[in-house]
C-alpha cells in the first residue's frame, strides 16, 4: 500500500519506474482481490489521511499470479514458521486494524508463505533484495525508491 | 530443496506470469527499473 501513496506515485513517475506485485493466489482470485484492495484499503487510507485520490493509482503497477510459486522459489522465498507469522508485530497490526474498523478477511491461502521486496535495474541486475525477518517486516519505502533511483 | 535469495548485483531470475489485465508479463522484456513486491497472503 505504501507504494501507492500519492507522493510515492509521483516519485515512481519521475523515476520512470514500474511495480510488479506478485501473488501466489490464482489469477481469478487475484483479479477479484485487486478492486477490493483498491476500494476497501487504498481508498479508505486516502480518505483517512486526507490524501487526494490519484486518478490511476495502478498506472505503474501490474498484478501477476504465481500460484505454483515457481517465481517465489526462484527468488528464495520459502515458508516461515508459525511463530514468526503470528508474532507480536503481526498481532499488533491486526489489533490496530480492528480498532480502526478496517475489514479483516480470514485468509484462505497459505499464511506461512514468505514475501519479499526486490528491485531490478535497467541492467536487469538486482539493486535491492529484501526478505523480511517475519511477516510484518518490509523495507522502508525510501529504501525501495533509493534502489529504483540507481536505475 | 534449499532456497537461495539472489544477491544484489546478480541478474534477477526471469519469469513469465499472467497479469490481472489478461496479458503475460515477462520480466526480461519488462520496462525497468522495476520493484517486485512478493505478497504474503492477500489481505
Amino acid at each position: 500500500m505504501q507504494l501507492h501513496l500519492p507522493p510515492v506515485l509521483e516519485k515512481l513517475a519521475a523515476l520512470e519506474a514500474q511495480v510488479l506485485v506478485v501473488s501466489f493466489a490464482t489469477l481469478p482470485h487475484l483479479q477479484k482481490w485487486q478492486p477490493y484492495f483498491e476500494n476497501d484499503f487504498l481508498k479508505a487510507y486516502y480518505e483517512e489521511h486526507n490524501l487526494t485520490r490519484p486518478d490511476q493509482p495502478f498506472a505503474r503497477t501490474r498484478f501477476v499470479a504465481d500460484p505454483e510459486r515457481k517465481v517465489y522459489k526462484a527468488y528464495g522465498l520459502g515458508r516461515n514458521s508459525v511463530f514468526k507469522v503470528y508474532g507480536p508485530a503481526i498481532l499488533g497490526q491486526y489489533a490496530r486494524w480492528a480498532i480502526q474498523g478496517k475489514p479483516i478477511k480470514k485468509p484462505t491461502e497459505d499464511v506461512l508463505q514468505r514475501g519479499g521486496d526486490f528491485v531490478i535495474g535497467r541492467d536487469s541486475c538486482l539493486s535491492l533484495a529484501y526478505v523480511g525477518r517475519d511477516q510484518s517486516d518490509r523495507p522502508p519505502i525510501a529504501t525501495i525508491l533509493t534502489a529504483l533511483a540507481r536505475g | 530443496m534449499r532456497l537461495r535469495v539472489p544477491e544484489i548485483g546478480e541478474v534477477g531470475p526471469n519469469f513469465s506470469l499472467p497479469s490481472t489485465d489478461g496479458t503475460i508479463v515477462e520480466l526480461a522484456s519488462y520496462s525497468k527499473p522495476v520493484a517486485l513486491v512478493f505478497l504474503r497472503h492477500l489481505a
